[in-house]
């Protein structure tokens, strides 16, 4: 399980590619929890959605763990974000894609 | 996952590296709208300089900072719609304000504090100028980029109408890493209108070959707003340089209910096809290309912050590897071994280069030193009622920052000095027939291994009488003593000297310039002061390029060695006992048919040993013209690193250090120049019978005729037409 817990801004990028990597080994996979996130930046929006296609032509699970905040993905709506699973679900749960 | 707090501050320090940059060149374009009240582009980058200082200040928490800078900007965006005037009031009021600026970015640092009233009532009189009210302090600061004032007149009266825009905005590789969020541009331009945005997720690469710090999203977006283009632009000032942007107005179709028609104009524009690494090429193509606009940030790519300390600790080290290099060299001459010998060389040879390569690091252009000076200008001008304008010349020679960093104040005492006594009030100036404006011009140039700065201005000129008084007074020399107007001025140097007849503020109590001498003496540099009644005074700095190490020609004396500067050695000739007997005792050599004085280092350093058979005359070029410094031997020349030789000898002016050789033998460094001018003195007080017997004998030394012309005949020139018999 990747949690995400406060602000996460580029200082977080390179950290959270290496979590997102040792997730996607063959036979791996994780849930990623962005309860407890208060926001998310450019870096971390580019790698959630690397990750995720990553892991569907690997066929490695990932999926989210628990509910996006509407805070979260208010501004993430704003700026366009809206392809993105977990932005644009009426109501993201457990186990829904990225 | 939070950011470090030392990211944090890495940012700030960043920030406030930036912000004096920007603080200083902003000072710099304020007092040229001074000149150019109508000048649009000036207007232009005082806006985007402000607004620049502003969004980034907000950016890295300097809150008060932005809110302060937001209405100065404002004001400057009134300026730049034409609805208000460039005044006088105006700039010495931004100025005012850019001290703040200045004050709160270095509140952080613990240095000066903040002016609160002195703020309340800048705010206040930009509130009586524009007309506009001042956003209110309390209330927090626009996130990154403008927002409009509460209160601001309203945009509806200048831009009525709706207009809808495309937006093309894909960033550059490195825009985030260089501290800008694009989310906090999106923002922000959502507050300008009604903003529809579509992030292309094209350019991101697979998971692992994806940069973690880089951009690769692009945005297509639809605004529907009452702000200009230039509005627009605005928001993207900070970054534009570092990405692809293009805004282009949809043809006028009805834009009442906007919301879902700005939508349709995102689909409707070209599929976004803006691969991270297109964007990063075409800004590579936009970084080479010549019309980047003069605002234009250092291109961070290509250039990188060093502490300057680092830089020192560098050339130290060098310095000791050059000293340690000479020693090798010496072993391996000695040594029979072919191989030591190659690698000896081959080390001298990358000795060399990484000396030369070092100092050059250091070497930075005058420029902002000079810059500065427009606002002492500006208002030692005001507070005295006088018109002077500041031209600068030569202002990207480069010198060693350690030099550039001592040179502030001895300048700025030079430029009070002749905004105080040199220039004449403009009613006196009309009186004499002279432009009412004054001028004070300050340049730079080489010259061999030194650097000319002079301060000129067309005042007054020195009263030399009034000097000859005053030193009389202070019994520093005697009534009728004949004196050279070199001499003359050097008074003016002694600590405590002025001729003031009253104290001002700025001048007038004698410190000033006993500093600048002080500090140029300090800096292995002399003085040279040229003036003319009634024409103007001109003060000539001559400074060595570098502290640090030479280039140097080894000779020796008897046992000793000394080191001559290459930079200002011309050639070596030979000089036999035969023509030295010729000459009738007189110091005089021909070369070439020119006759050239000379110096016998034997005679002036009391060398007891007896001169060999044939000595070698040192030409050297300094101000007074050719001389030359007989020697026994010349050794070769030697890379030098400079030893101050500590406060005992502070006062021995002819040698400006000393250095280490290669077997452990000290050298003195002379100072050809000094030397010579040393002799020119001693020479002329002993005509005057005011040295009898205690001056060594330098019979016959004296600088060729017309030798003032040789330096432009300009600076000095009457100075030095004394010297010359």
């Amino acid at each position: 399980m990747i949690r995400l817990e406060g602000e996460i801004g580029i200082a977080d990028a390179a950290r959270l590619k290496e979590v997102l990597l040792e997730a996607l080994r063959p036979g791996a996979g994780a849930r990623i929890a962005l309860e407890t996130a208060s926001s998310l930046d450019v870096t971390a929006v580019q790698l959630l959605w690397a990750a995720e296609r990553a892991a569907q032509a690997a066929g490695v699970p990932l999926a989210l763990e628990g509910t996006v905040p509407e805070k979260l993905r208010n501004p993430l709506r704003e700026a366009g974000f809206e392809r993105l699973p977990f932005v644009d679900a009426p109501e993201p749960v457990s186990g829904g894609r990225l | 996952m939070t950011p470090g707090s030392g990211a944090e501050q890495q940012f700030s320090r960043a920030f406030r590296e930036e912000a004096r940059e920007l603080l200083v060149e902003l000072e710099a374009v304020l007092l040229e709208l001074n000149e150019h009240r109508e000048d649009g582009e000036l207007v232009g980058r005082v806006f985007r300089g402000l607004h620049t200082i502003k969004g980034s200040g907000a950016m890295f928490g300097f809150e008060d900072l932005a809110t302060f800078t937001h209405n100065l900007e404002n004001a400057f965006d009134e300026v730049r719609k034409g609805r208000l005037q460039v005044t006088p009031e105006l700039v010495d009021l931004t100025l005012s304000a850019l001290d703040q600026i200045r004050a709160m970015v270095e509140e952080g640092e613990g240095e000066s504090a903040v002016d609160a009233a002195a703020c309340t009532e800048i705010l206040a009189r930009l509130r009586a100028l524009t007309g506009v009210a001042e956003s209110a302090a309390s209330q927090p600061a626009p996130p990154a980029e403008a927002r409009p004032a509460p209160g601001a007149a309203p945009a509806g009266q200048e831009d009525a109408r709706e207009q809808a825009w495309c937006i093309h905005f894909a960033p550059g590789p490195d825009l985030m890493r260089n501290g800008a969020d694009p989310l906090l541009l999106l923002r922000e331009l959502a507050e300008m209108g009604r903003l529809t945005a579509e992030a292309s997720m094209a350019g991101i690469p697979p998971l692992e070959a994806l940069e973690p710090e880089r951009c690769y999203v692009s945005w297509e977006m639809a605004l529907v707003t009452q702000a200009s283009e230039d509005k627009i632009r605005d928001v993207f000032i900070f970054v534009e340089d570092s990405c692809e942007l293009t805004i282009t107005p949809v043809p006028a179709e009805p834009v009442a209910g906007a919301a879902g028609e700005s939508k349709a104009i995102v689909e409707h524009s070209p599929e976004p096809v803006c691969a991270a690494d297109r964007t990063a090429r075409a800004l590579e193509e936009k970084r080479r290309s010549p019309g980047r606009r003069a605002t234009d940030q250092p291109d961070s790519a290509a250039s990188l912050r060093v502490p300057a300390a680092r830089l020192d600790q560098l050339v130290d080290l060098v310095g000791e590897m050059v000293t340690v290099q000479a020693r090798l060299s010496a072993i391996a001459a000695r040594s029979a071994d072919g191989e030591v010998l190659e690698v000896s060389e081959e080390i001298e040879r990358l000795t060399s280069a990484l000396r030369e390569n070092s100092m050059t690091l250091r070497m930075v252009p005058i420029r902002a030193t000079f810059e500065r000076f427009r606002r002492l200008v500006h208002d030692l001008a005001r507070d005295l009622g006088k018109n002077v304008e500041l031209t600068i010349e030569g202002a990207e020679t480069e010198l060693d920052k350690t030099v550039i960093d001592q040179l502030g104040d001895p300048l700025m005492h030079l430029i009070r000095n002749s905004m105080d006594h040199g220039i004449e009030s403009p009613e006196r100036r009309v009186a004499e027939g002279k432009r009412p404006m004054a001028t004070i011009h300050l340049s730079a140039r080489h010259s061999g291994a030194s650097v000319l700065i002079a301060v000129s201005d067309d005042g007054a000129g020195i009263d030399t009488e009034a000097v000859r008084a005053r030193a009389v007074e202070r019994g520093l020399t005697t009534a009728d003593a004949s004196l050279s107007e070199t001499e003359i001025y050097s008074f003016l140097f002694q600590p405590g000297f002025s001729t003031a007849q009253q104290v001002t503020d700025l001048s007038g109590r004698g410190v000033g310039m006993d500093v600048v001498r002080q500090r140029v003496e300090s800096l292995r540099g002399s003085i040279d002061v040229a003036s003319q009644r009634g024409a103007g005074t001109t003060v000539t700095l001559r400074l060595p390029l570098t502290l640090a190490i030479i280039d140097g020609l080894l000779v020796t004396v008897g046992e000793a060695f000394f080191v001559l500067p290459l930079a200002s050695t011309l050639e070596c000739i030979e000089l036999t006992r035969e023509e030295s007997e010729q000459a009738k005792g007189k110091h005089v050599a021909n070369v070439r048919g020119e006759i050239v004085p000379y110096i016998r280092l034997r005679q002036y350093f009391h060398v007891e040993t007896a001169a060999p058979e044939r000595e070698q005359i040192m030409v050297v070029e300094c101000e007074d013209g050719r001389c030359g410094l007989v020697v026994d031997q010349v050794l070769g020349d030697c890379q030098t690193v400079i030893r101050n030789l500590g406060r005992l000898y502070r006062h021995v002016q002819v040698v400006s250090g000393a250095t280490i050789l290669g077997n452990g033998v000290v050298a003195l460094i002379l100072d050809p120049q000094r030397l010579v001018q040393e002799a020119i003195r001693a020479k002329m007080q002993r005509e005057r019978g005011r040295l009898p017997g205690a001056v060594r004998d330098y019979e016959n030394v004296r600088p060729r005729d017309g030798a003032a012309a040789g330096n432009g005949g300009k600076v000095g020139a009457g100075a030095r037409a004394s010297a010359s018999r």
